[in-house]
């Protein structure tokens, strides 16, 4: 069996060189803080993540301009994993002064634009202070063209910021964003925030935007954020390897082996298991009176485990074991075919090493052929017998070549 | 978790903005022939007097004419004033009057006139301060009233399911949860969602406290649900409603419809057929349709045979005839309904004129359908075990086999350095068997 392949966590995140000597003057603060950060990162991936645990309403979105057909239908928005492990990583590399960092989210839209999914995104680098903000927009520009042209079926979303708060500066870089031209005009802009407070759960929102005040200088520089739903999605393979890494998380090397096929199988059979184990629970205190028994629960239950096939133990058994020698057949011939392959290159290679005295002349050269694929032959007998054999074919073989 | 404060961003002074929305209410009205209208200087005077919610009310009041603006400037004008309204410390005042403006069509966009408000309603619902929680309830009524409206089913639904959690947030009486409730199940049913409607109902008929289950109100919602279970063509199951306390207060008020819900929840055609003897022209006066009564007592009498089969799990197709009081040759067509319907699962045998039962439903399901599943579950269990068990042993055995092939190894090479120190042979003898072999 192959060695397992192994995923390596760094202790603390790699910093570009130049942002880790910015943070030299922290000294104190870099590490535990990168630690907790980084720990964060992959606790995300709990079951737990925080996708909607706002009670808000969400019934149409405000109306699209005129392009077209236009609705207020309502929005969702899928969010793709790879894209918030961006973000949080992008998090824990901003500098030290900056409390939170933005970047594109790039991606697709369905159709009519209710559906939205944020598969990939790209930071940006902005500045902001009290009185006012600057984003990079040349550097957004040229990326997003960049991009566009690495993956043209995505097109801009919205943009992220790593941190819930919202203030006058996120309904600027928003009406950058949703603007004509470069932004995401005729669809809504939407924004992501990722809350990245070290030592808490993350929480992440998404919204989109609805203009607010009456006149054109008032709408140039606010807006109103309407909330709207978010789902986090991934597929199998994905959420194994999540799984996978999140499973790092508590050790102290930061290294997990992977699991091998039989692994993978014990562990799900014992999640079986556990399951079982909590319904039959439920099901025996119903028995005993001592849960409210739920007519639609155990009709559910009844129907699912109904749908065992009815196969007699014999049959399984008879099918098992046909199965069961066909693999054998198949890999007994496989065998044969490569001791096949392995004599012949075995038997080449011979000719080559001991062939090439006889060169010039044709006879003494198929004679020799002959001597060679003997002591071919004699070899590999002699590989399986004992020490003595050997030291007889190789005093035959040097003979042989002597001769010839 | 509490979301952000505040989703309203704008710059400016509480007085500015009250002027700016004023002007433009002024203008909007101007625009539509109302030449004197001047709620700029009133709210003006009275925010000299610093009377902020004397110049809100009077903003609200003007506010009526924003359903006349044109679709692109009615949001941001809303936002406007909800952003206004919510620096006021008497915030519950001005809400419902707002709720009812924005209830009303919005001339200016017939179409798109109920997303809009809708857009707007949601803003007023999600930005609320969380000391005047409470207040979501009116406004969610407010927006189910314009879904209602506008007939927009669809956009209410995926909210639906935070309902509860609402609920029990804002803390309210009963009565109120019913209100909701019966306004989601109305909105519903006009969708033509039967099911929601009745899902609903049910909800609404749950908050009946035990001492008012006899009431008229209780007793005219228990009916109205019984008879929408009744007649809803693809709904079965009756044990939810017989739990009913309110339901059960039936038995005494209108009894003879107690006695069909019984019917439906457990007895057979023939049992149905006695009722209808028994109150002979009841079903067509009391406005239920027989002919689909009789269908569905039939698809029901099917699922309880077919459960009561026991192990042969298979039934002749003259029996399920007798039952269900049909000819021999329809016999299949009912099958294929009753399976359609979801009842029952299994394959017909024309050859053998029987039907091989694979699953069917239990309408009522009592101890002795927990006790299947418990057993059903132990053989599940317990076979999964023995697989957790081959899988164990069978590491284990490769860990073993993996150690005795390790020391081979470190035995050969020894054997092979021994050799080597004694005569000289090439190190690799091992390695030239291992590929041999």
């Amino acid at each position: 069996m192959q060695p397992h392949p192994r995923l390596e966590f760094p202790s603390y995140p790699h910093r570009p060189a130049i942002r880790s000597t910015s943070r030299l003057s922290l000294p104190d603060d870099d590490l535990p803080h990168s630690h907790l950060e980084h720990r964060e990162a992959v606790a995300l991936y709990k079951p737990a993540i925080m996708t909607n645990n706002d009670a808000y309403l969400h019934l149409a979105r405000p109306l699209g301009p005129a392009l077209g057909q236009p609705s207020t239908a309502p929005l969702n928005v899928i969010v793709q994993p790879q894209a918030l492990f961006a973000i949080i990583d992008h998090s824990l590399r901003r500098p030290a002064d900056q409390e939170r960092v933005i970047g594109t989210l790039l991606g697709t839209r369905s159709e009519d634009g209710t559906e939205v999914e944020i598969r990939n995104c790209y930071a940006v680098p902005h500045t902001e202070n009290a009185e006012q903000v600057e984003v990079d927009m040349d550097y957004q520009k040229q990326m997003l063209a960049l991009h566009l042209r690495a993956n043209p079926k995505e097109v801009l979303i919205g943009w992220y910021a790593t941190s819930s708060e919202l203030n006058t500066f996120s309904a600027l870089i928003q009406n950058f964003y949703g603007q004509q031209g470069d932004g995401t005009f005729p669809h809504p802009a939407v924004h992501l925030t990722v809350s990245t407070e070290p030592g808490k759960e993350p929480e992440s929102r998404t919204y989109i935007s609805a203009p607010i005040g009456v006149t054109a200088e008032r709408a140039a520089d606010s807006c109103s954020f309407i909330p709207v739903p978010h789902e986090l999605k991934y597929g199998e393979g994905e959420k194994s390897a999540l799984e996978l890494i999140s499973s790092a998380k508590d050790r102290e090397d930061r290294t997990q082996t992977t699991f091998s096929d039989l692994e993978a199988l014990e562990n799900a059979v014992k999640h079986v298991l556990d399951m079982l184990e909590r319904v039959s629970n439920y099901v025996n205190n119903v028995l005993d009176e001592e849960a409210e028994p739920s007519s639609a629960l155990g009709q559910f239950l009844l129907n699912a485990l109904s749908l065992a096939p009815k196969v007699d133990a014999e049959d399984i058994e008879r099918d098992f074991n046909a199965h069961i020698q066909d693999v054998l057949v198949v890999s007994y011939l496989a065998n044969t075919i490569r001791t096949q392959i392995d004599l012949s290159n075995r038997l080449a290679t011979a000719a080559l090493t001991l062939g090439t005295g006889d060169a010039l002349s044709g006879e003494g050269g198929s004679g020799g052929g002959n001597n060679n694929r003997e002591g071919g032959d004699n070899r590999q007998k002699g590989g399986r017998g004992g020490k003595g054999r050997q030291n007889n074919n190789r005093s035959q073989q040097a003979q042989q070549s002597q001769e010839a | 978790m509490p979301g952000p404060t505040t989703t309203l961003l704008i710059e400016g002074s509480f007085e500015e903005l009250a002027d700016e929305l004023a002007q433009y209410i002024d203008n909007l009205k101007k625009s539509n022939g109302d030449e004197s209208s001047n709620i700029q200087s009133e709210t003006a005077a009275h925010l000299k007097e610093n009377k902020k919610d004397e110049a809100l009310k009077k903003l609200i009041m003007g506010s009526q004419t924003l359903n006349q603006a044109p679709e692109k400037e009615f949001i941001a004008a809303y936002n406007l004033l909800i952003h206004l309204v919510r620096q006021s410390p008497n915030l519950p005042m001005f809400l419902p009057k707002i709720c009812a403006h924005l209830s009303a069509p919005i001339t200016s966009s017939p179409q798109n006139g109920g997303g809009l408000a809708l857009s707007v309603l949601g803003t007023v619902f999600n930005t609320l301060p969380q000391e005047h929680v409470e207040m979501r309830f009116h406004i969610l009524l407010a927006v189910l009233r314009v879904i209602r409206a506008t007939s927009n089913f669809e956009t209410l639904r995926p909210q639906l399911k935070q309902l509860d959690k609402w609920l029990e947030d804002w803390d309210m009486d009963e009565a109120e949860d019913r209100k909701l409730y019966l306004a989601v199940s109305d909105v519903a049913g006009e969708a033509g969602e039967d099911e929601q409607a009745y899902t609903y109902l049910l909800r609404a008929l749950r908050t009946f406290p035990s001492e008012e289950v006899s009431s008229t109100e209780a007793r005219e919602l228990s009916l109205r649900a019984l008879k929408s279970a009744l007649t809803h063509p693809t709904h079965f199951d009756f044990q939810d409603l017989t739990d009913l306390d309110s339901i059960q207060a039936l038995r005494n008020t209108d009894p003879i419809y107690f006695q069909l819900l019984e019917i439906f929840n457990s007895d057979l055609l023939d049992d149905f057929n006695d009722f209808k003897d028994e109150h002979d022209g009841w079903v067509e006066e009391s406005g239920l349709d027989g002919n689909l009564l009789n269908r569905k007592m039939r698809l029901l009498t099917l699922a309880s045979i077919s459960a009561s089969s026991g192990q042969s799990r298979s039934l002749p197709y003259a029996s399920i005839a007798k039952a269900l009081q049909i000819p021999s040759e329809d016999v299949e067509m009912w099958v294929i309904d009753v399976i359609r319907a979801g009842l029952v699962e299994g394959k017909l045998s024309q050859l053998n004129q029987t039907f091989l039962i694979h699953r069917s439903t239990y309408r009522v399901f009592g101890d002795n359908q927990w006790r299947e599943v418990s057993s059903r579950l132990d053989l599940w269990r317990n076979s999964l075990q023995g697989v957790l068990q081959v899988i164990q042993q069978e590491k284990q055995r490769f860990v073993e086999e993996k150690e005795h092939e390790a020391n081979k190894v470190e035995q050969k090479l020894e054997q092979a350095q021994r050799g080597g120190r004694r005569d000289n042979k090439p190190k690799q003898r091992p390695m030239i068997d291992d590929e041999m072999d």
